[in-house]
């Protein structure tokens, strides 16, 4: 009865999220027309793919593709790498300064950065990065949500298992490396989640810092695109699902990872 | 000679273990340093003087502040700001039940969690256009409703004074559901299931495990959720600029807009600066009653 | 001997190198989402400009009209200001309010001055001088669905000819079809050039004082608030603006359409069936008779450091050959009067399209654009348009409406 209720929940609430998108694949297969015929159409007849040639011949997805492809991926390691290493000492070493510097780290994510993007651009000017992928993923690549993730997942592993290992004579980057992180998988597999879809989407700084159009990520030609063709919903729509599936995609990939839990190899 | 070689021995590991919390804290600090503590502490002190990127910067005392005071349109932002945090309770809620159900039930449905995943990944632009079109006198949602006469006639959901605020809300709880939910099935995943096994063997019903222990547990997972959400619905401009262009009659005008239109709209940077510094004392100041509020309970974390 | 024949092909090489030299200035260019309909053009002028300037090299950059502000404001900062940018009126009076951009009355000489239209050369003029040279214009003409026209029992070969029939030819289609006949140019501070359209002045003779709230201008806007409240135009008109209207227009859920003629273009290739429907007339004009014109501008950074190779290059971007083959892409007027005497702009035709254009031609030499020049624009026109809407909303009348915002108003200027 209940597991009924719940499943009944699940499927509700995975319409109301997930209908706009099915509407939207909807209208980005469509030959003619705009949204606002009432009844709303579900299914296209016949369904086309002309608009998906037509945003192909109207900007250079491919090459976006692959710049997006590129600046997410080195965007993402740079930031699971760096709140794997600073999340650690934070959350199971004692030194001088340390609840200071955690303050200070978690401090940052209330003050809004105002000014950052103009003071971030004149940063970049100055380490001559202007219209490089790193000027595009270096200001986003430590991430305080991370290293706060990642305490948190390294403070619940229980000390029974750090003693173990250092009875074992494991040194500390052993213990990190080997014994810590397979055990915060989880928490990485949630953070590169996250971050994915941070990267995968903006496209106000990589404009501000990008001069040469072959650099620019989809989410860009997107934005380009909503400008261009504000009115015709179909080409809108059919950049907005090539931009998202590969997002979809990734997360039925990783979250097997995020899902399978620390509970299996540890504290059994 | 030997003793001075088994003390050098000796202190080498001393120094490194002094040093290695550092050198793990190097990256992500450099990082941090450079393109976040450096801009924000330039553009704190950017809130005391008049600087339009073109002149150089003149000093201006707390003038900033004075205009703030009397300026209508940073109060008429920062009510709207503050009732955007309604969003914040609301969605946690959601999100928790729904990160619970999901955890035990739907174990091999990822599609069904996929499902939750999409508005989080959508890009804004798309979200904005998306909802624009749902919310239309002649969209998706007069349409239902109309249909389940559950409405009269139709609902002007973006262009009513009195509802456009709550329109855009939904939104962004529509929007993050699926991202906390994720935090908190992460949450629940790090909970070993001996503690549930341990409560129903001393007879807890489903709802008192959920009261004690689950809710207990996951509480780390709550304070960050929490803290991000309220965080978030305080900036909130993108949903905003999208759908509703800050109107009508400036109803759904944030204070995150309001900063946007003083820097890039009229080159007010300062004045903008000192926005955001108010901003910041609101969000530090919800932050820390937050904190304070979701630490107690006996957790041995902080 | 070697040793000679390696001096000589130095030599050679060098004094090659010296003939071919690197340019010695690069002049950045920026435009508002041109690419990519226009990026054949745009390049076409450029291999031109630097094969007849080989001294000069032009960076051509596209910004997203979305974010050139932020991309502007972030280059300036960082010094690495752009030499020659499109900008709008408002966007080139802004930044002249902020002494960003340099005096063109003064690096422009009078000779190539005089080429322009004086009224269009003085769009971006600010307290007296000009900080853009225009590049085109573009003034609304009206496009009409004849098969909703004739649901309405009107003449399709009658389109209202003057804003008074405007209006009664929306209220009419709407009261017999339900469908929206218009969404009125009234978002924001786009009633400013409803007001001068209808000949009423927003600034006294001397600008110091504002005068937008005597009994005509009230007339005029108690009138689209009464049409509001009747809903003879869609709630989303104060919000969505033209592209709202652009977007309704396609769907075939709207009949008429005042918007720039570029728009059309688009409507041709997005929803041929509306188009096959639709015939272009000029804009319905005010009681004023003035044509807005909106002005496209180049203006030249005082930060650039090739000020007279970017006003040089401005020069050539805007002149009559150029200027009259960009119009010939797509529908826009030229700001110089070379290139509005060209046939194309005075011979009649056949089709809707090129009788609106030689009527909007017309109209060049004496129209203007009407964005209104203050300081403190970004203040005022907040103002401005939290007034209009609290009148539409009834929160405010329009009366009360008016008299708070010329309030406001006085208090700044």
């Amino acid at each position: 009865m209940s597991a009924a209720v719940e499943y009944a929940g699940l499927a509700l609430v995975a319409a109301v999220t997930a209908f706009p998108f099915v509407w939207l694949l909807a209208t980005s297969l469509r030959g003619s027309g705009a949204v606002f015929s009432f009844p709303p159409v579900i299914v296209p007849r016949p369904p086309t793919l002309a608009n998906y040639v037509g945003v192909w011949e109207t900007m250079p997805i491919g090459r976006f593709f692959l710049n997006t492809v590129y600046l997410t991926g080195m965007g993402i390691t740079l930031t699971v790498a760096t709140s794997a290493l600073a999340g650690y000492p934070l959350a199971r070493m004692r030194f001088p300064g340390r609840d200071a510097i955690f303050y200070a780290i978690v401090g940052s994510l209330m003050l809004p950065q105002h000014v950052g993007l103009i003071l971030n651009f004149v940063t970049m000017m100055r380490l001559h990065l202007i219209d490089t992928f790193a000027a595009v993923y270096l200001p986003s690549a430590a991430s305080v949500f991370g290293i706060f993730l990642l305490r948190q997942a390294y403070l619940v592993i229980p000390l029974e298992i750090e003693d173990a290992a250092r009875i074992d004579g494991a040194g500390e980057l052993r213990l990190w490396g080997q014994i810590m992180l397979p055990l915060v998988a989880p928490a990485l597999a949630t953070l590169a989640i996250v971050e994915f879809s941070a990267y995968w989407n903006s496209f106000l700084w990589p404009l501000i810092v990008l001069k040469s159009p072959e650099k620019y990520p989809l989410a860009v030609g997107l934005l380009n695109l909503s400008g261009l063709f504000a009115h015709n919903t179909r080409y809108v729509a059919a950049g907005a699902v090539m931009m998202t599936l590969p997002m979809i995609v990734v997360f039925l990939a990783l979250q097997r990872y995020f899902l399978r839990g620390i509970t299996i190899g540890a504290v059994r | 000679m030997e003793r001075q070689a088994v003390a050098r021995s000796r202190r080498a590991p001393a120094i490194r273990r002094i040093l290695t919390p550092y050198l793990f804290l190097l990256p992500a600090l450099g990082l941090l340093a450079a393109f976040t503590f450096y801009p924000v502490a330039l553009g704190t002190v950017l809130s005391l003087f008049e600087y339009n990127v073109i002149a150089p910067p003149r000093f201006a005392g707390l003038a900033n502040f004075r205009a703030l005071w009397s300026d209508r349109y940073f109060w008429i932002a920062l009510e709207n700001s503050v009732t955007y945090l309604a969003v914040v309770p609301v969605l946690q809620g959601c999100a928790i039940l729904l990160a619970l159900w999901v955890h035990r039930s739907a174990r091999g449905l990822g599609w069904l969690r996929a499902a939750y995943y999409l508005p989080v990944v959508t890009s804004i632009v798309v979200v904005g256009m998306l909802w624009r079109w749902l919310y239309d006198d002649a969209g998706l949602v007069n349409y239902l409703l109309l249909q389940l006469r559950l409405l009269h006639g139709p609902v002007h959901w973006l262009s009513d004074p009195g509802i456009a605020l709550y329109a855009v809300m939904f939104v962004t709880l529509w929007k993050g559901l699926g991202y906390y939910m994720v935090i908190y099935l992460a949450g629940l995943e790090a909970i070993p299931p001996t503690f549930a096994e341990a409560a129903a063997i001393d007879g807890a019903g489903p709802a008192q495990q959920l009261w004690r222990v689950t809710l207990p547990l996951l509480r780390p997972s709550i304070l960050l959720a929490t803290t991000l959400s309220a965080i978030s619905a305080l900036r909130v401009f993108e949903e905003v600029y999208v759908m509703t262009g800050g109107g009508p009659i400036y109803a759904t005008y944030t204070m995150f807009y309001y900063m946007f239109d003083q820097a890039f709209g009229a080159l007010h940077l300062g004045y903008a600066a000192a926005i955001g510094v108010v901003l910041a004392a609101v969000t530090i100041g919800l932050s820390v009653a937050n904190f304070k509020l979701l630490r107690e309970g006996g957790l041995a974390y902080y | 001997m070697t040793r000679s024949l390696v001096a000589l092909v130095m030599a050679l090489l060098l004094a090659s190198g010296v003939a071919r030299a690197a340019p010695q200035a690069r002049v950045e260019f920026w435009t508002i989402s041109l690419q990519p309909f226009f990026t054949g053009y745009i390049q076409g002028l450029i291999n031109r400009y630097e094969h007849d300037h080989p001294g000069v090299a032009i960076r051509w950059i596209d910004v997203p009209a979305q974010a050139i502000d932020q991309k502007l404001l972030a280059a300036i900062a960082g010094g690495v200001s752009p030499d020659v940018v499109n900008l709008n009126t408002e966007g080139a009076l802004r930044l002249a309010q902020a002494h960003a951009l340099a005096d063109l009355d003064a690096a422009v000489p009078p000779a190539a001055r005089a080429r322009y239209f004086p009224n269009i050369w003085g769009a971006t003029r600010y307290l007296g001088r000009v900080y853009g040279i225009p590049w085109y214009v573009v003034p609304n003409v009206l496009a009409y669905n004849r098969a909703l026209f004739r649901r309405a029992g009107l003449d399709p070969a009658h389109p209202p000819a003057s804003e008074e029939a405007f209006i009664q030819a929306a209220t009419a289609i709407k009261e017999r079809t339900g469908v929206y006949g218009f969404m009125p140019n009234v978002d924001g501070i786009r009633f400013l050039r409803v007001f001068q359209e209808d000949g009423l002045p927003i600034l006294s003779p001397d600008g110091h004082r504002a005068v937008f709230n005597g009994p005509d201008h009230v007339r005029v806007l108690a009138r689209y608030v009464a049409l509001f409240a009747r809903d003879v135009f869609p709630r989303d008109t104060l919000q969505r603006g033209y592209l709202g209207a652009t977007e309704r227009y396609a769907a075939g859920q709207l009949a008429m359409l005042t918007t720039g003629p570029q728009f059309l273009l688009r409507v041709r290739t997005d929803s041929p069936d509306v188009y096959r429907d639709t015939a272009v007339a000029p804009y319905p004009l005010g009681r004023g008779r003035i044509l807005d014109l909106p002005t496209m501008s180049l203006a030249v950074p005082l930060a650039s450091r090739h000020r007279p190779e970017a006003v040089e290059f401005a020069l050539f971007v805007t002149n009559d050959p150029n200027q009259l083959a960009f119009c010939h892409l797509v529908v826009i007027f030229p700001s110089t009067r070379g290139a509005a005497a060209d046939p194309y702009f005075t011979r009649g035709g056949a089709t809707p399209e090129e009788r609106a254009r030689v009527i909007a031609a017309r109209e060049l030499g004496s129209a203007r654009d009407l964005t209104v020049a203050v300081p403190h624009s970004d203040d005022l026109f907040r103002v401005f348009r939290e007034a209009v809407e609290r009148a539409f909303f009834g929160r405010m009348t329009p009366q009360q409406a008016l008299d708070w915002a010329v309030g406001e108003w006085n208090g700044k200027l």
